[in-house]
């Protein structure tokens, strides 16, 4: 990542965030539910990766 | 990010839109997720097709909420495999080449949209900014240098703009030094980053970015002074945007805090403000965790390692091993070898009970390293 310049990213390592309270309905760390979600409902799935640092 | 845009009532009306998954990399239900689409840095977003289940659309990095709904709208078009050679087919078959991988092709339909674009095309700010991304992924430092300042004069001053010169100078920065055309780039690029600083509509997580992005500059360039002085300059930022911050999204700007202190040769700076992140978030390891290494560069090793015990109470995930890294060092500087060594192990032993994906090789190895020349 020191190599790769993301706005916003660049200090990943040191600039995360806690837990918040979503606006959208979120499935929390369960890919094949959010799978089986995504066929059932024909809708493509939005992944956040993030990590609580 | 997540302690501000995903927040915002206003995307509640694109519920429907999307199937929505949140994917924490430290937990471990999350390892044959993230061996099969793997990350390089968070936050990462991306836009999975049901259909064949791979990535038609992703980002990396903060954006706003006005612009995460214009990112909703590109990846539906990417997932529809719209295509044509106008600028908006060109484009889109970017934002799908970026996807599968392919740095030095997207780059390429970035730069064929570009040219084929209106004067007055409305995603030409989005298209400029995956152009020098693309670039710089794929190692073309000169290219990348030299198209961020050939396109930035002419940008609207905005976050297209700031991120376009943050690239451009990160790419310079990574040039060879022998090439003869970097010293001028860096000097241009870090005056247009200084300038982006002053734009509206800034995200704070972008603001603090572009001057940890100029110290960072300085830095590479052994310009100790300027490092003290954007330093300085990025804690009065931090301490000012604080005023008016939630805890979440004061706390989220703890990690450029620490940086700062440190670089600035002031870690005292940062004790307050951490102090009060650790007592508005008591579930969150980060500020206990920060605080140990604060404590540390003040010389006060006991206080070092009580905060480090606070935050290892609350950590999961590999991140623990970059804590119990950070409290080896503590031991070290204390001169306690037992606590050094113990500690070592202890990271050693932890890395072995997580899942291989999230297993950190390269931390892992460094330990491993430094427990052996512990034991001649």
């Amino acid at each position: 990542m020191a190599r790769r310049f993301v706005l916003s990213a660049l200090f990943a390592l040191v600039a995360g965030s806690a837990s918040a309270k979503m606006s959208l309905p979120f499935i929390e760390n369960d890919f094949d539910k959010a799978m089986e979600a995504a066929k059932a409902q024909q809708r493509p799935v939005f992944v956040e990766v993030w990590a609580p640092w | 990010m997540r302690a501000t845009v995903l927040e915002d009532k206003s995307l509640a009306r694109h519920a429907g839109r999307f199937v929505w998954l949140s994917i924490d990399t430290e937990n471990e239900k999350n390892a044959a997720f993230l061996e099969k689409y793997p990350w390089e840095a968070v936050p990462t977003f991306e836009v999975i097709d049901p259909a064949d289940g791979k990535v038609a659309y992703r980002w990396l990095g903060s954006v706003s909420a006005k612009q995460l709904v214009q990112r909703f709208d590109e990846a539906e078009r990417a997932i529809a495999k719209a295509t044509g050679d106008d600028a908006n087919g060109l484009y889109d078959r970017a934002v799908q080449l970026d996807a599968e991988g392919k740095a030095k092709e997207s780059a390429e339909a970035y730069e064929q949209a570009l040219a084929k674009a209106p004067k007055d095309w409305q995603a030409r700010g989005r298209a400029a900014e995956g152009l020098v991304f693309e670039l710089s992924q794929s190692d073309q430092f000169e290219a990348c240098t030299k198209r961020a300042m050939e396109m930035e004069p002419g940008m609207p001053q905005g976050a297209s703009r700031a991120n376009v010169a943050a690239t451009g100078l990160d790419c310079a920065l990574h040039a060879d030094e022998k090439e003869t055309w970097r010293a001028s780039a860096i000097t241009t690029l870090e005056k247009a980053v200084r300038a982006s600083l002053k734009y509206d509509g800034l995200l704070s997580d972008d603001r603090a970015g572009l001057r940890a992005a100029l110290m960072d500059a300085l830095d590479e360039q052994k310009d100790e002074a300027g490092v003290k002085a954007q330093a300085l300059d990025l804690l009065d930022f931090l301490e000012a945007d604080a005023k008016n911050a939630t805890p979440e999204a004061r706390a989220a700007l703890d990690g450029y805090r620490v940086s700062a202190a440190i670089a600035a040769g002031d870690p005292g700076r940062a004790l307050a403000p951490l102090t009060l992140s650790e007592q508005q978030l008591p579930g969150d390891y980060n500020p206990p965790a920060r605080l140990a290494l604060i404590y540390r560069e003040l010389g006060r090793y006991d206080d070092a390692l009580a905060a480090s015990s606070r935050a290892l109470e609350k950590i999961y995930g590999p991140r623990k091993l970059t804590v119990l890294d950070a409290r080896a060092t503590i031991y070290e500087k204390k001169g306690d070898k037992a606590g050094v060594k113990k500690t070592l192990e202890d990271a050693i032993a932890y890395a072995g009970t997580l899942p291989e994906p999230q297993r950190p090789k390269r931390t892992v190895a460094r330990l491993e390293k430094k427990l052996a020349e512990l034991n001649p």
